[in-house]
């Protein structure tokens, strides 16, 4: 009996298949709204559009950029800058828009796009966690009312309801 | 003279026709001869032919420069001619850069994509992935050296075996301006030979393909119009100065010494431009490892120096070149990188060298 044990759990570890996964990872975030280079950034990031040609290299520099500002708008909700977040979820939003027609260049250029295509799968699940857990943290509607200036009312969920949409729709 | 020159061909021949035996067990033609059995299989037999090989080569380059018959420098040209194209013709046997610099080129004249941005492993299904080493890396070189690579990959039609000697030939044009200008530069052909005929040399530039010898030959263009007295010409010799350096980044030590140490002589200038890159050759195996292509690097500027039959520079340069090429014995021995191999590689390397310099010492006092 003993031995049948050993062997059912020798045969467990070592014969049975484990998938190892290698997740998708946000990157830690960078250079935030504020900060005296945070424009100097975004320029530098503007010229990283054009260094990066080719559809490969194009769609790797949108799934960063989409990446890296969904990353600064989720630090900016957390810190409840509101507009600020709202204005980086756009610029997120933005490029994931674009993901699609680099693609379908890359296919009409002949090249085999399949591992961007998981990695871009990918990319939107966890995207759309984090999203997810955003909408369970934050408020539904806020009214942004800053000084000496009209006041906005935000649409939290709907507008994170927007993304999740659009990255299931990639 | 003539007698030596032939017989560095024959060897040369001999080395070409070894170099087959090296094809890459995946690469699309010339697999499984007698010759890839032999050096795939029987390693030591392998390693002894290569160290002869290598032997006779550095034998008769020694016994070619201390020749006391000199013919003209039109003369050379056609034997090195002859010998240059024995080692075009053979396969890039002791290193799979020049794969690297072929699928470089495909990623951005090709795919049209970014080298720096994408890799070759990205490209799926591409069939140099199946021999290309590093294929898992960003583009290795500068902007300079990507923006020339247009030439050899467009004369190559797209065919890997067309592009191996496309790129080869791209490479030997800049070692044939080197040689041209040491001899504009020293007006000795002794000088050329001793540069042009050094097995290290000829078997990196010939065989593997290496793009240092297109680094040093703008470098050395650079500095042989930086001498010119025309301010638009020495401006001209700063653009190639600093197109050597988009290159491969190493001849940067060399740059300060033309801001710094302008009114040096010709000579001074070069030993130090050789020190500094001699200076750079030491420090690389903080990055990776001492490759013996690299040794192109000072062996430029030591050309450049007088010849004379006591030049202890030009000794050591020769024994640490020989010792560089012994480098590869072990890996054809052995398959193997790691091991005892680095330590096999640095002793093989520096003995000849060390021995030299015992050997110079004494030879002094005496």
């Amino acid at each position: 009996m003993k031995y049948a044990v050993f062997i059912f759990f020798f045969s467990v570890i070592f014969f049975i298949p484990l998938s190892v996964h290698a997740e998708y990872v946000l990157p830690y975030p960078s250079v935030m709204p504020g900060n005296k280079i945070y424009k100097v950034s975004r320029v530098v990031d503007e010229l990283k559009r054009y260094w990066s040609f080719g559809s490969i290299a194009k769609a790797k520099y949108i799934m960063n950029m989409a990446d890296k500002y969904l990353v600064e708008a989720k630090t900016l909700f957390e810190y409840k800058q509101y507009l600020l977040a709202f204005d980086a979820l756009n610029r997120s939003d933005n490029e994931v828009i674009k993901l699609p027609s680099f693609i379908g260049a890359g296919i009409s250029e002949k090249k085999n796009m399949s591992l961007i295509v998981s990695s871009i799968k990918e990319q939107m699940s966890v995207h759309e966690k984090l999203l997810e857990t955003l909408k369970n943290e934050l408020p539904s509607v806020f009214t942004w009312t800053p000084e000496n200036e009209i006041s906005t009312v935000l649409f939290i969920h709907d507008r994170l309801m927007e993304s999740i949409k659009l990255r299931q729709e990639i | 003279m003539i007698a030596l020159l032939i017989w560095y061909g024959i060897v040369g021949i001999l080395f070409s026709i070894f170099s087959f035996g090296f094809v890459d067990p995946n690469f699309p033609i010339l697999q499984n001869t007698w010759l890839t059995h032999i050096v795939y299989q029987k390693l030591y037999i392998a390693a002894l032919v290569y160290t002869f090989l290598i032997f006779l080569l550095f034998f008769l380059y020694a016994r070619i420069l201390f020749e006391k018959t000199a013919f003209s420098f039109r003369k050379y040209a056609l034997f090195l001619f002859c010998i240059g194209l024995i080692f075009f013709l053979s396969y890039p046997a002791l290193s799979h850069d020049i794969f690297n610099y072929i699928l470089t080129a495909k990623v951005a004249y090709f795919y049209r994509e970014n080298p720096y941005v994408v890799m070759p492993t990205e490209l799926l299904f591409e069939p140099m992935l199946q021999f290309t080493r590093a294929a898992n890396k960003l583009a290795l070189y500068g902007p300079i050296w990507i923006l020339g690579t247009w030439i050899p990959h467009v004369l190559s039609f797209g065919n890997v075996l067309v592009s191996i000697y496309t790129f080869k030939l791209f490479v030997i044009s800049a070692y044939v301006m080197v040689g041209i200008l040491i001899y504009r530069m020293t007006k000795n052909v002794r000088n050329v030979l001793f540069f042009v005929l050094n097995p290290l040399v000829i078997i990196e530039t010939f065989v593997s393909g290496h793009n240092d010898t297109f680094m040093m030959a703008l470098v050395l263009y650079g500095i042989y119009l930086w001498r010119n007295s025309q301010l638009a010409v020495r401006i001209m010799g700063w653009g190639f100065m600093i197109a050597s350096v988009l290159v491969k980044g190493a001849t940067i030590v060399v740059l300060p010494l033309f801001v710094f140490f302008r009114h040096l002589s010709d000579e001074k200038r070069a030993l130090l431009a050789g020190m500094c890159m001699f200076g750079v050759f030491l420090l690389t195996p903080l990055r990776e490892e001492m490759y013996p292509w690299y040794a192109i690097w000072f062996l430029v500027f030591v050309s450049l120096l007088p010849m004379g039959k006591r030049s202890f520079l030009q000794g050591a340069a020769y024994m640490l070149s020989f010792g560089l090429m012994l480098r590869y014995v072990p890996w054809i021995a052995t398959r193997e990188y790691g091991g005892t191999g680095p330590l096999i590689r640095t002793l093989v390397t520096w003995i000849p060298p060390m021995m030299y310099t015992v050997w110079y010492t004494f030879s002094l006092k005496r």
